[in-house]
């Protein structure tokens, strides 16, 4: 047991923070975020509610206000053109198989992810977010140098890089991180672009500087934030099908509207408050108006 | 961070094979696998070292080699736990109950 579990961690640790596969790190965020959200419903149940509603409160001020730690983070990543270490989801665009309208030439590369995103909402799995976590159990204020941030659960810090499982000091980030350099010249968005309408299968560019910017430019959310998605709707799952199923629309609907946000606003956004205040609301609407009624409607057998 | 393996060269290539293969004698045959997995898509690549592949496929002997180690242990610890006593109290993880 403790063989397997060692194996699975180190391998983990690899693929996450060094060099590994793509999809095997996110396979490896994903079963993550799992765990973690099943580990969190332990809590009881005002509890977890409690604790959502705080977290919400939280993410707003610590991404939007000027102090709050997470957007210095941002900022400090983005002047220093150094990626945040933290467990982030990237999406990359190439593996998109559709190709973009030319209405978004114009408007740069940056938006490239984005209006894909409005554009497809029903995109199936390869396309990968990359998502900053978050999480509110950092017992450790934020250290806000050279992108490390906060003390984390499990705090793997090598000497080299910044390894560790930071989670941020709260707000979750779905920053769409623009491309490192400012000055990136016009065309350059171009190329990107006409590489993504190419070719269906994912094309390596062997130009460093595109497929830096690419990895670098995808759209990141909070891993973080899918932690918390899940622990809601686990939550939810416990009391009845029916929440469940509202609940997990709710945060999709969330998701889409946050991403959608990004889009206009292109700057790091808190993800968590739209979706968790979606689905906190439906699920305590479902439960105390919804449910009763199904549950007559059921045993009176009218079907609607 | 985790970067494609098309996108490193030939060096960096062997560097990487090369510190999971020795890595994986800490008792971590995952990452044998796992640089089987990764180096999979290049490993006909022209202009890669001939060491790659031989790191390759020592890496895949090696941990078909620990796969069988582990299905023995496996199969043998399941079977025999109970008749072991004490220390296959301490050994196990999970008690189930009823047995």
């Amino acid at each position: 047991m403790s063989f397997a579990l060692w194996n699975f961690s180190v391998a983990g640790l690899v693929s996450v923070f060094w060099k590994g596969p793509m999809w095997l790190q996110q396979v490896y965020l994903t079963v993550m975020s799992s765990l973690m959200a099943f580990s969190l419903t332990g809590l009881a149940e005002w509890t977890t509610w409690m604790l959502l509603a705080l977290l919400v409160v939280w993410d707003l001020i610590a991404v939007l206000c000027p102090f709050g730690p997470l957007k210095i983070l941002v900022e400090s990543s983005r002047n220093q053109n150094q990626e945040v270490p933290a467990l982030l989801y990237t999406v990359n665009a190439v593996w998109f198989m559709a190709s973009p309208p030319n209405s978004i030439l114009d408007r740069g590369r940056n938006n490239e992810t984005a209006p894909k995103a409005e554009e497809e909402p029903s995109r199936t799995a390869p396309f990968t977010t990359s998502s900053a976590p978050d999480t509110i159990f950092t017992n450790g204020r934020p250290q806000l140098s050279e992108g490390h941030s906060g003390t984390s659960i499990t705090s793997s810090r090598n000497s080299g890089m910044d390894a560790s499982f930071s989670m941020g000091p709260g707000g979750s980030t779905m920053a769409l991180v623009p491309p490192p350099s400012q000055d990136e010249p016009a065309g350059h968005g171009i190329e990107l672009r006409e590489r993504h309408r190419s070719g269906n299968a994912p094309t390596r560019n062997p130009s460093d500087r595109e497929t830096q910017s690419q990895e670098r430019g995808g759209l990141k959310l909070g891993l973080g934030d899918f932690v918390f998605y899940s622990v809601l709707i686990a939550r939810a799952a416990m009391f009845d099908w029916v929440t469940t199923v509202c609940c997990t629309v709710a945060v999709l609907t969330g998701m889409n509207a946050t991403i959608f946000l990004l889009a206009i606003y292109q700057k790091a956004l808190p993800a968590l408050p739209i979706s968790i205040c979606f689905g906190m609301l439906f699920y305590f609407a479902t439960r105390f108006a919804l449910v009763p009624f199904l549950a007559v409607l059921g045993s009176n057998q009218v079907f609607i | 961070m985790a970067k494609p393996i098309q996108k490193l060269n030939a060096d960096e290539i062997l560097t990487v094979s090369r510190k999971l293969f020795f890595a994986g004698f800490c008792l971590l045959p995952m990452l044998w696998v796992y640089n089987i997995l990764y180096v999979w898509p290049v490993r006909n690549r022209s202009d890669l070292s001939p060491q790659v592949r031989r790191y390759l496929m020592l890496s895949g002997i090696f941990s078909i080699v620990m796969f069988v180690v582990f299905l023995t242990w496996f199969s043998v610890f399941i079977n025999y736990r109970l008749g072991w006593g004490a220390t296959g109290d301490n050994l196990t993880v999970v008690l189930v109950k009823g047995v």
